[in-house]
């Protein structure tokens, strides 16, 4: 934690991170609470998801633009996912898998994107990282939390999955 | 066939594509508790040098803890000196010593229920009669500052608990049925403890760590026997 304090040394990041918790913690809340229906689990969550906003504030340019407000979602989501995860090993409640993640029915016309939505939500997010918000593997790894070979396995399933969905879409891989 | 820049596109459109579904953003209330670590983490976003500082000094009260828990192993005339408790002072921590002799009678073990989330436990320093469970910071997830320790000891006859200190602000609370001060430091880089006693079993308990009161108070309920 003491790192990314003092990565966070000048005033403008300090504000920066201010702007992108005053901007984004109720729409960061609704999406952990889709996935955990628990108000508690869901601040948590937000919570959690501030701490990694913090550590890569140098890598946000402008806090009100899209590109932002996707990462944003994807780290809050992931979060969420990874609480939900703990929980399920320990439940108390019952959860339904089918609430995982944000769901999303794609109306373009980009067939690649809609099987990219189509992906569950951890190899959505690795995908998205990576190839719009423009992270190494190396980086996202440290975001959700996993290790660089995990992060890397992970990129492999997802795009295994999606050669898949792709092949029933039929689109050519 | 897809390529690099195939997929670019594609993931481009699919995170604007999650962005268009994303649930209203409703005013939600968040709870004291959620506010009070949101707090904490803007503060140390603004003040990182500060946090710099205080991880240095657990790390000395860290070294000074291990030599004091040696110290009382080894030489149990402090344990039977004058009458009334007395304060030894260790850097941003105040470790209270009873000098009465331990009672008689069945002795517990006590332990925290679960770490602290983000920590771990380090170390437990085992003393004449009772424990110190140290706890340290192991992701960032924790919110806290790097170190929490948990402590009890056998002894003292229940006269109560309080000592002046210049350095703390010192209010008093309750741990379940139990009376109990908690001692807020003046100085905001450094630790804060709560105290209390069970009078019955003749048994001690302190925790200190970079918590406020009411999280202190929360953690001190969770001690299991």
């Amino acid at each position: 934690m003491l790192m990314y304090l003092q990565m966070m040394e000048s005033t403008g990041d300090q504000s920066k991170f201010e702007t992108l918790y005053l901007e984004y913690r109720d729409m960061m809340y609704g999406i952990a609470y889709k996935i955990l229906r628990n108000v508690h689990d869901a601040e948590d969550a937000v919570h959690q998801a501030f701490i990694t906003i913090a550590e890569n504030i140098l890598k946000i340019d402008d806090p009100m633009c899209p590109k932002t407000r996707g990462y944003i979602v994807t780290i809050v989501e992931s979060r969420a996912i990874d609480i939900y995860r703990r929980k399920k090993a320990h439940p108390t409640v019952s959860y339904s898998d089918e609430t995982l993640g944000v769901a999303v029915e794609y109306h373009g016309t980009n067939g690649l994107a809609g099987c990219i939505l189509k992906l569950p939500a951890r190899q959505r997010h690795i995908l998205i990282l990576k190839y719009s918000q423009g992270y190494t593997l190396k980086e996202i790894a440290k975001m959700l939390g996993i290790s660089y070979a995990n992060a890397l396995k992970l990129e492999q399933r997802a795009k295994a999955r999606l050669k898949v969905l792709c092949e029933e879409a039929g689109i050519e891989w | 066939m897809v390529t690099e820049e195939m997929l670019r596109t594609a993931a481009e459109e699919a995170e604007r594509f999650v962005l268009t579904t994303l649930p209203c953003d409703e005013q939600h209330k968040f709870s004291s508790r959620f506010e009070r670590k949101m707090a904490k983490l803007l503060r140390r976003a603004n003040h990182p040098v500060r946090y710099q500082v205080m991880r240095s000094a657990a790390a000395v009260v860290l070294v000074l803890l291990t030599l004091f828990g040696a110290v009382r192993t080894v030489s149990p005339e402090i344990g039977s000196s004058s009458a009334g408790w007395f304060r030894q002072a260790l850097s941003s921590l105040i470790q209270f010593i009873s000098p009465e002799p331990v009672r008689p009678g069945p002795r517990y073990v006590y332990y925290l229920a679960e770490a602290p989330e983000g920590y771990v436990l380090q170390d437990v320093l085992k003393t004449e009669n009772g424990k110190t469970y140290i706890y340290e910071r192991h992701s960032v997830l924790a919110s806290e500052g790097p170190m929490i320790r948990f402590s009890y000891t056998y002894g003292g006859d229940g006269n109560g608990l309080s000592a002046a200190s210049e350095n703390y602000h010192i209010s008093a609370a309750a741990v379940g049925e139990y009376a109990a001060e908690v001692y807020i430091a003046k100085n905001s880089g450094e630790a804060n403890m709560i105290l209390w006693k069970n009078p019955s079993e003749g048994v001690s308990f302190s925790i200190s760590a970079m918590l406020d009161e009411q999280a202190l108070i929360e953690l001190a309920e969770s001690v299991k026997k």
